[in-house]
């Protein structure tokens, strides 16, 4: 078994204000120019004209690494998860319990701002 | 010494003709999705009614419909092998032996084979949504849906996994659309447009076929999209239907799509134009093949049966003696009419006038002309003969 140094992990691409990443498998010591073992797939962020984000997967490559004992980062296993290729990682379903508490915090909010402006305006009325 | 010129530059562009096997693999990759359940939501699709209720794609890969098919494309090398618009390059001229222009026409003749291959004839598959695991959990966690393609190395385009993972957490397959958008991502096929081209659309399309652009229409038609792909098969029997009306039929002989096109009309019943353009082009045996298409593909029909009991055994044995389907020559000419057995092929046209056509007076008639041309020939051939002393 090779050592748990390896790791399948996203490196970024792309310029400044336009992140894109490959799904790479790098020694983990490896420094930022050096060039990895082996491409594994690419990440696009940002999200296109029909409100897509782009991943692409070798998945035949990646079950190969993952036999070989490399470890995967956790934003690759997300994506991995969110793929269906392994089980959903743990991070995804706290970051969504979070986005949905603060989306929920927001709209309680909102509701009580627009019923205090709308209590005040009944108080100026009368 | 035996030598001769060929002066044929030979350009040969390399249609892609996308038959590709349509099976989903079964990997062990899927194999920890929940599967929560496997809905199916089948777009209304109006299903072209010519088609509806026989198994075309069973039928059109049938080896004797194929047989007929080519055999009434023709191959008119200098159609196949005609200049098309290409950067400039130097011709090639080369000495050749006698044996050796044999085989470098026989070559042609494979390459001419491949180039016609027809393009597949398959159902219209509505873009089926399928299920594989909804998480509610995870909603919330982005604005964007997230697709993932299986890059893997060697699978081909209808067998590449592609999934989707929707803002609500549901993962399922890619729709129509979302495949063919990132197969041309991943893959792009040389020619093959991210977006459809704006000639699809109806009125460019309409313009374009009052032009009576055809041969292009469906070149880029069959690029642009999967055979089974509902606009595809709009696209095309529109195309078929103008040139059924306009009667330019000649335009797709010896090119791949004359197949195709004379198969929709044999399964539409719509082939009584065909069949007059061959008749009155003095394509006698190919309007018998026309019929004994048919035939096969409706086998209840009253030709069928009468054919069958007339021991017309539908050109199977035929196949085997076939003449001159290679023949250099123009199909219109003279020595490509000459049939081994012209009355079958009369009388099988004959019953088909009989019980199913239904342009029968203009049949008749294109009929009725061509057996006094050639009974006017057959009287002139007889005097050339007894002028030289043939006797």
């Amino acid at each position: 078994m090779v050592s748990r140094r390896i790791g399948i992990r996203l490196a970024r691409f792309g310029c400044a204000n336009r992140p894109f990443y490959h799904i790479v498998v790098a020694p983990k010591s490896r420094r930022h120019q050096d060039p990895p073992f082996e491409q594994l797939g690419t990440y696009d962020v940002m999200p296109n004209e029909h409100k897509e984000r782009l991943v692409s997967l070798n998945l035949e490559r990646i079950r190969y690494w993952i036999g070989i004992g490399a470890h995967i980062s956790d934003p690759v296993a997300e994506l991995l998860g969110l793929a269906g290729f392994l089980p959903i990682h743990p991070l995804s379903y706290m970051k969504a319990w979070r986005n949905r508490r603060k989306a929920n915090a927001q709209a309680g909010e909102n509701q009580t701002l627009s019923s205090e402006i709308s209590s005040t305006r009944e108080e100026g009325l009368s | 010494m035996n030598m001769a010129i060929t002066i044929r530059n030979i350009m040969l562009i390399c249609n892609r003709v996308i038959v590709k096997q349509q099976t989903l693999l079964g990997r062990p990759f899927m194999s920890s999705f929940k599967l929560y359940e496997n809905r199916k939501n089948e777009e209304t699709l109006e299903e072209s009614e010519t088609i509806k209720d026989i198994d075309v794609e069973k039928i059109f890969i049938q080896p004797k419909v194929q047989e007929i098919l080519k055999r009434i494309r023709h191959i008119n090398m200098d159609k196949v092998f005609r200049t098309v618009t290409k950067p400039l390059s130097l011709p090639r001229y080369q000495f050749l032996t006698e044996e050796e222009l044999q085989q470098q026409l026989e070559e042609a003749r494979q390459k001419a084979e491949i180039k016609l291959q027809m393009p597949p004839v398959l159902k219209p598959k509505p873009s089926v949504t399928e299920i594989l695991s909804y998480d509610p959990e995870l909603q919330g966690l982005d604005n964007f849906k997230i697709v993932f393609t299986d890059i893997t190395y060697g699978i081909s385009d209808r067998q590449r996994l592609i999934v989707v993972r929707d803002t609500d957490g549901t993962l399922r397959k890619a729709k129509r659309g979302e495949r063919h958008r990132m197969n041309q991502t991943y893959f792009p096929q040389n020619g093959r447009k991210h977006k459809l081209p704006i000639m699809f659309e109806d009125e460019h399309l309409d313009n374009l076929l009052q032009r009576e652009k055809y041969e292009f229409v469906l070149d880029r038609a069959c690029l642009q999209f999967e055979p089974d792909d509902p606009d595809y098969i709009k696209i095309i029997e529109k195309t078929y239907q103008h040139i059924d009306t306009t009667r330019s039929f000649n335009e797709l002989r010896s090119t791949r799509h004359f197949g195709s096109m004379a198969f929709y009309f044999v399964v539409a019943r719509k082939m009584d134009n065909l069949l007059l353009d061959m008749i009155q082009r003095k394509l006698i045996s190919d309007a018998a093949d026309l019929v004994r298409l048919y035939c096969i593909v409706h086998p209840d029909s009253d030709t069928a049966q009468q054919s069958v009991s007339e021991g017309d055994d539908l050109g199977i044995v035929k196949v085997g003696i076939n003449k001159e389907v290679y023949s250099n020559v123009r199909p219109d000419s003279d020595t490509a009419q000459q049939s081994v057995s012209e009355g079958d092929d009369l009388g099988i046209v004959k019953i088909f006038l009989q019980y199913d056509s239904r342009k029968k007076g203009n049949l008749e008639l294109a009929l009725q002309t061509y057996e006094d041309m050639q009974k006017q020939r057959h009287i002139v051939e007889e005097g050339v003969k007894s002028a030289h002393g043939h006797t």
